[in-house]
């Protein structure tokens, strides 16, 4: 039986992830500008971690202990709820399509995605090695992003969003207010996660990797649905296959990279056998439709809805 | 710092300061009813295990009133002190076949009006001696036989009576197993419960008389009064009460609740060790801990939402001035409702009215 607790645990758990990383990021950024950091050096860093900082700590927990599987699972299931879930339902509302920008990106989540893949298949359990070639990847892009070479990571904008939306400590005080808020909070969002996520999955006699790819990776990635079924009502929705090709990127290359660079990470079969082929399929569709220029119209949303509750359904 | 971030900080504060006030008072009211349900609960088991042990000794005195009761019996052990050698082998046989029958007698001899053993059936060893005093017709228990592997075995006498006279005594040597059953039914007692009989066999030395669930020696545990536990000394005092936080024969702080058999310097233990206890506390504690951070969170989400709420017309409002900034000097900032910010927007729109006034020719 399912204790209620439980699942107020998980809800409860990814709220403080998002908000702590909501803090620590802002009063980061504050910390940067008022020791005149370069804003590139800002976008290739804290911005860049910023969007995948929740399950960048929910995963480190969850490998660090014994609960590996919930770390791939959310990484991978964040992928596939990223693309068929925050792109399809706002598709319902309105056409989305990728910008010119988005492409080089995309081709970029591509490599990510196939380099990952790879990973899985040919050397579980993911180790140092694979830990620190995701890392090496990921400063090579931001490197070559931020000299303005190749940007095939998006690193600006983010933060001037951030000010415009949610507003930026200015005093010191408030500054190491929100950091220290921000970084104490969240570790006890992935901690009180992790457990509830484990105590669902005993629970329930799932797979950790399958509570990992649905309710968590739903969880981290409720805050990128909301805001683009909001820009969605609006009309407003230029952004958001950007958004997810980026957070899908730095989902692989930060999340799986810092993991496995601290703990090694065993490739459970429901990764194995059905995560990586449905991450891949979506992509892949992604890059179909981004690539030949069309937009994800309301059937295609409603198909990407479909899959991503037949994804659920097998995962379980 | 926005209103978001505000209203969340909050929210998040009075749901904390709540919420510890009230797990202040759980605490204070749940520890109080764990403590209040313990007690009845060891309370409970201690009568329910002494009544099981009367019911036995009562089993016990039925089985033996059908050997007193029988007439032969009687007539012959009467007999005897005249003709030992007629009467003898006559109550021999009738106490072997009494024993055959009744499979709980150990060993069951007939003494005369003298004292002198008229015969004897079985081989567990007798009591050290028969009893001179018997109140009534039935069996009672009167000492206890420690045998060599931590079991024991009960001693019970019983007068034999022809007509209004008393021409004898039937001893019997008991097999307790089935209060060692009932004494190693830990059901009810958790992880570290025991329930444990001890005795007063001979003075000022306490005897447990059956192996116990907490210790790893198979010895049996036998102590002199001055080293004995505030339990045991409760137990065979017979002050049947309900100990807390008292030291047991481990070491270990525990709960006990004792009851003393009876007409017998025997007494029930019953005790539960305080960290397992207090265990229930603990998850009690760590649950509402839980529950607290749970409804700080959803503070949050309050929080967050009727910031996002709240500012929204602000934003509005910004968005407009920075319109008008970039140009669009006519556009006017939208008035809704009749709170704070609308009479801003409201103020705002007379303000770029009359500027723009001024600037007509």
């Amino acid at each position: 039986m399912i204790d209620p607790l439980s699942v107020l645990s998980v809800v409860a758990g990814l709220i403080y992830l998002v908000m702590g990383g909501d803090l620590l990021i802002r009063g980061s950024i504050s910390t940067a500008r008022r020791f005149n950091v370069p804003p590139a050096v800002v976008g290739a860093t804290l911005v860049a971690l910023g969007t995948s900082l929740p399950e960048l700590i929910v995963s480190l927990l969850a490998a660090t202990t014994d609960h590996a599987g919930l770390a791939l699972g959310n990484v991978v299931g964040s992928n596939i709820t990223n693309i068929l879930l925050v792109l399809g339902v706002p598709a319902l509302f309105i056409p989305v399509a990728g910008s010119r920008e988005t492409k080089v990106h995309l081709v970029f989540m591509l490599f990510a995605t196939l380099v990952f893949i790879l990973m899985c298949l040919l050397s579980s359990p993911l180790s140092r090695i694979d830990g620190a070639i995701l890392i090496g990847v990921l400063l090579a892009a931001i490197l070559l992003s931020a000299s303005g070479k190749l940007e095939i990571i998006d690193l600006t904008g983010e933060d001037v969003e951030y000010e415009r939306v949610l507003g930026m400590p200015e005093r010191p005080a408030m500054i190491a207010f929100f950091v220290v808020f921000g970084a104490a909070t969240l570790p006890l969002g992935a901690q009180i996660t992790v457990r509830g996520a484990t105590e669902l999955a005993a629970q329930t006699g799932a797979a950790e990797s399958a509570i990992g790819a649905t309710i968590i990776a739903l969880g981290t990635s409720l805050p990128e649905l909301i805001v683009s079924i909001v820009a969605a009502m609006h009309r407003q929705i230029d952004m958001a296959i950007g958004n997810a090709v980026g957070s899908n990127t730095l989902n692989i290359l930060i999340v799986i990279g810092v993991t496995s660079l601290v703990t090694d990470l065993p490739v459970g079969p429901k990764v194995l056998d059905l995560g990586i082929w449905f991450m891949l399929g979506a992509s892949l569709v992604l890059a179909g439709f981004v690539l030949s220029n069309r937009a994800i119209g309301r059937v295609t949303g409603a198909i990407f809805l479909v899959a991503y509750l037949a994804f659920v359904w097998l995962v379980f | 710092m926005d209103i978001r971030t505000k209203l969340i900080f909050a929210c998040v504060a009075i749901s904390l300061a709540s919420m510890l006030f009230m797990g202040v008072m759980l605490q204070h009211t749940s520890s109080d009813m764990v403590r209040d349900l313990t007690a009845r609960k060891l309370d409970a088991l201690a009568s329910a295990r002494l009544e099981d042990i009367q019911i036995i000794r009562q089993a016990w005195r039925e089985q033996a009133f059908l050997v007193t009761s029988r007439t032969a019996l009687r007539e012959l052990v009467s007999r005897y002190p005249v003709d030992p050698e007629g009467a003898g082998p006559l109550v021999q046989r009738i106490l072997d076949d009494a024993r055959s029958s009744v499979t709980i007698f150990r060993r069951l001899a007939a003494f005369d009006r003298n004292g002198a053993l008229v015969a004897a059936s079985g081989d567990a060893q007798p009591a050290p001696a028969i009893q001179e005093e018997l109140a009534d017709a039935e069996l009672e228990v009167t000492g206890f036989v420690l045998g060599p592997d931590s079991g024991f075995d009960a001693v019970a006498h019983a007068p034999l009576d022809l007509g209004k006279e008393r021409i004898g005594q039937l001893e019997a040597v008991v097999d307790t197993q089935r209060i060692l059953d009932i004494t190693q039914n830990y059901r009810g007692l958790g992880e570290t419960g025991e329930m444990y009989l001890v005795a007063e066999l001979v003075p000022d030395e306490f005897t447990v008389l059956h192996p116990l669930r907490g210790s790893d020696s198979d010895e049996r545990l036998s102590v002199p009064r001055d080293s004995a536990t505030e339990i045991m000394l409760a137990a065979v005092s017979g002050a049947d009460e309900t100990l807390r936080g008292i030291v047991d024969y481990r070491g270990e702080r525990v709960w006990a609740a004792t009851r003393k058999l009876p007409n017998l310097p025997v007494a029930i233990v019953v005790k539960i060790d305080e960290h397992e206890e207090l265990e229930s506390q603990r998850e009690l504690r760590s649950r509402f801990l839980r529950v607290l951070q749970s409804v700080a969170a959803l503070a949050i989400l309050g929080g967050a939402l009727l910031g996002t709420w709240l500012a929204r017309p602000i934003r509005k409002l910004r968005d407009t001035i920075e319109r008008i900034r970039g140009g669009e000097r006519s556009l006017r900032a939208e008035v809704t409702g009749e709170d704070e910010v609308s009479f801003l927007a409201e103020s705002f729109n007379e303000l770029m009215d009359e500027r723009d006034g001024d600037k007509a020719p």
